[in-house]
């Protein structure tokens, strides 16, 4: 079984997700731990005819720099990193874990560093232009692991399989029904992309915002696997009203709890939470991070878990997600900020329902359109 | 926690071996299964104030390259593995393997000829032109596995207190070790320098060899761990004699035993073996392989046991080995072969000696001088 999984999940990858072609070059990263996938990907690039560069992270490494490293060593990233983003044809990074938690202990501020260094944001750039432009193509997909079924209260095998229906893996060709999907919300987004206003209802919810000369973006698995949502970035200064988060908000490994946001003109004036209080208020004490970068819409319903793994939560289907901070600048969202942190509302209790110019374009967690 | 094996081997190759200072680029390359001795170093590494870079191998690579690549892929190198050897300051290559084996189906032609691709002739030139101006430290340091200890015979913990006695880790202070080590050879490479005429006598032997105006060099560590031995290469056209060597010499994974060796003017005349003579007959065919590139004395009497690994085997305290074809230019020789190719010679029984201008300096496995 694990063996057809990492096949299956290799071929989605390379063949449908970045769409290697012959003599490109493409960069693999991931833990060591992930090294039956790195193997399956490995074959499926050559078998595309190009040249796969795998760089596996080693265990330890990012937690073992935070504790040997001088602040020099902590943001320097070689040069070979820059030349792969100016250079190569796609990424393929491969998300799995042996430890969830290992930056737990470290100074916040410090990872805030080593995450914003000059280098990063540099070799970020480079990646988002090329990346616009469409010379490079990326995708993140999951390795189950040990601490990510721990993460989501479950044993291993249960997890493959919980990731299985996620990517359509159980399918006989997964590419298949990614190509349907990417079909079926081409037509949402296009009667989308018309809508001025956005009016959501449901629990402790009215919120409005307006999209107008915004893009929403159709995601079916050529960026992130599981996939399946459509978002857009609001007009910055645009939103007003509230809105109830139903999951746990999840920011360093701590949890959120109950999330309560008010909006007056683009920006949060009130936020509560039941649990982490005082971490949500250092979120949104960070520049820009009260106006509200992203929304979106979950329609992956083979996807039926929470996980607390955003990769997979923020596309359940029956779910919208919101994002605090970084637009999305291919939607023509405009505000620059460190951070961008999704949170999750269901939308299928009863009476949730989301408008669209006033009319209903979802309800109870199905599309109306 | 980091064993102290790992901890005492990473400090002997960065701060020892290749001596890294702060700022430097140091790459770090491995299988990963030496996943605690890439984390050790990476501590070393920091510590020293340098910017470590781990390139460990995904298990596969190779094997699954010359299964699935086209020729266009085997030969293909990419540019960041190049920047390695053109850019960065230091090198330290961990020996593991999980089968050595592993190429034993692939022809050898096609291994050869991806082993001689223009980009690894150009990563190699880079490499031999950076290290011999001293701007290249690398070292090659062992990774205990299984497969190796499977190769000796041995159990893994055995062949673990092996590696400790052969690199000197069961001593408090290694590096004091390996820096007594190099000033003792100092010495012995001094008086060897001023010699003009090899004889080596022993079992089935009688060899003369000049060295005229050759220099000897001393292995102390600071390219190989283990390390132990004083080598050069002799006039291409002065050997004369014969010579039986005592240890199957080892090719491509196959073993050729009870080696006997003829020359005249510096060339094989003769050569046979008990096992495997056809290859032999093959490799002395290659251009140049029948013309001594090296002879050499080991002298770590740390290591007590032939284990079918060169990085050990030739560094036996009380043998000699002689390699077929190219000479390592650093002694001032100018043989230019395809293969190097090492075969060893107990000298710890009676009778055997080397003469050195008419002077006996080794007798019975121990220096004279």
């Amino acid at each position: 079984m694990m063996k057809s999984f990492f096949q299956k999940l290799a071929k989605l990858a390379v063949n449908y997700s970045v769409g290697v072609k012959k003599d490109q070059r493409v960069y693999v990263m991931g833990p060591t731990l992930a090294e039956d996938l790195f193997q399956a990907i490995y074959v499926e690039i050559l078998k595309a005819g190009a040249h796969p560069l795998l760089i596996p992270n080693v265990e330890g490494e990012e937690e073992l720099r935070f504790k040997h490293g001088s602040e020099e060593q902590l943001i320097y990233i070689d040069e070979v990193f820059r030349i792969i983003a100016k250079e190569f044809d796609s990424l393929i990074y491969i998300f799995g874990d042996y430890n969830t938690r290992k930056l737990s202990l470290v100074d916040p501020k410090l990872v805030a560093k080593y995450y914003g260094s000059q280098t990063r944001r540099e070799i970020n750039k480079i990646i988002d232009e090329r990346y616009l432009k469409g010379e490079y193509k990326w995708v993140g997909i999951p390795y189950p692991s040990h601490s990510l079924a721990q993460e989501a209260n479950m044993d291993l095998f249960s997890y493959f399989e919980f990731v299985e229906k996620a990517l359509f893996l159980d399918k006989e060709d997964p590419i298949k029904e990614w190509k349907i999907i990417e079909k079926m919300q081409n037509s949402l987004i296009t009667i989308l992309n018309t809508s001025e206003k956005i009016s959501i209802f449901g629990e402790d919810t009215d919120l409005s915002f307006s999209v107008k000369g915004r893009t929403w973006g159709n995601c079916c698995g050529h960026e992130n696997l599981p996939d399946g949502e459509v978002y857009t970035s609001p007009v910055e200064d645009s939103v007003n009203g509230y809105i109830r988060f139903t999951y746990p908000g999840i920011y360093l490994g701590h949890e959120i709890e109950n999330i309560y946001l008010e909006f007056k003109d683009g920006k949060v004036i009130k936020a509560t939470a039941d649990k982490a209080q005082d971490m949500l208020q250092e979120i949104i004490a960070i520049e820009n991070a009260k106006i509200l970068g992203e929304f979106a819409i979950g329609t992956n319903y083979g996807i039926t878990d929470f996980t607390k793994n955003i990769l997979f939560d923020e596309k359940i289907g029956g779910t919208l997600h919101c994002a605090l901070g970084l637009g999305l600048v291919e939607c023509g969202g405009k505000n620059e900020c460190a951070l961008h942190w999704d949170i999750l509302k269901d939308m299928k209790p009863s009476g949730s329902k989301i408008l669209a110019d006033n009319k209903i374009v979802y309800e109870e967690g199905r599309w109306k359109i | 926690m980091i064993s102290e094996f790992y901890e005492k081997l990473a400090k002997l190759a960065v701060n020892y071996a290749v001596g890294v200072k702060k700022g430097q680029r140091v790459a770090v390359v491995g299988p990963t299964i030496a996943e605690e001795l890439f984390q050790a170093i990476y501590v070393e590494v920091l510590k020293a104030g340098g910017q470590p870079l781990l390139l460990p191998t995904v298990e596969g690579m190779q094997e699954l390259l010359y299964k699935y690549g086209s020729e266009e892929q085997l030969l293909y190198v990419d540019d960041i593995k190049i920047s390695i050897f053109k850019d960065f300051d230091c090198f330290i290559n961990i020996f593991g393997d999980y089968n050595p084996k592993k190429l034993s189906l692939v022809d050898p032609k096609k291994v050869a000829k991806s082993r001689s691709s223009p980009g690894n002739l150009e990563a190699m030139n880079y490499y031999m032109e950076r290290s011999a101006k001293g701007e290249f430290n690398w070292v090659v340091v062992p990774f205990p596995c299984n497969a190796f200890a499977q190769e000796a015979n041995m159990d893994l913990f055995s062949y673990s207190d092996f590696v400790q006695k052969a690199l000197r880790l069961d001593k408090e202070d290694p590096v004091k070790e390996w820096r007594a080590v190099e000033k003792k050879q100092d010495l012995i490479v001094e008086i060897l320098n001023t010699i003009d005429k090899i004889h080596v006598i022993s079992e089935d032997t009688d060899l003369i060899l000049s060295v005229k105006g050759r220099k000897w060099i001393n292995c102390c560590g600071h390219l190989n761990l283990p390390d132990g031995e004083v080598f050069t290469s002799p006039l291409e056209d002065s050997a004369n004699g014969h010579i039986r060597f005592t240890y199957p010499g080892i090719y491509g994974g196959r073993e050729i035993e009870n080696i006997y060796l003829e020359f005249k003017n510096g060339k094989v005349t003769k050569a046979t073996a008990s096992k495997a003579e056809d290859l032999l007959h093959e490799l002395i065919a290659i251009e140049n392989a029948d013309i001594l590139g090296e002879f050499a004395i080991g002298t770590n009497y740390g290591i007590t046991d032939f284990t079918k690994n060169m990085l050990f085997d030739e560094k036996m305290g009380g043998t000699l080995h002689c390699a077929l074809g190219r000479s390592p230019p650093e002694t001032g020789a100018k043989n230019i072969s395809a293969i190097h190719w090492d075969i060893l010679k107990d000298m710890s029984s009676p009778g055997s000696k080397v003469i050195a201008d008419g002077k006996v300096i080794y007798e019975e496995g121990q220096w004279k001088i």
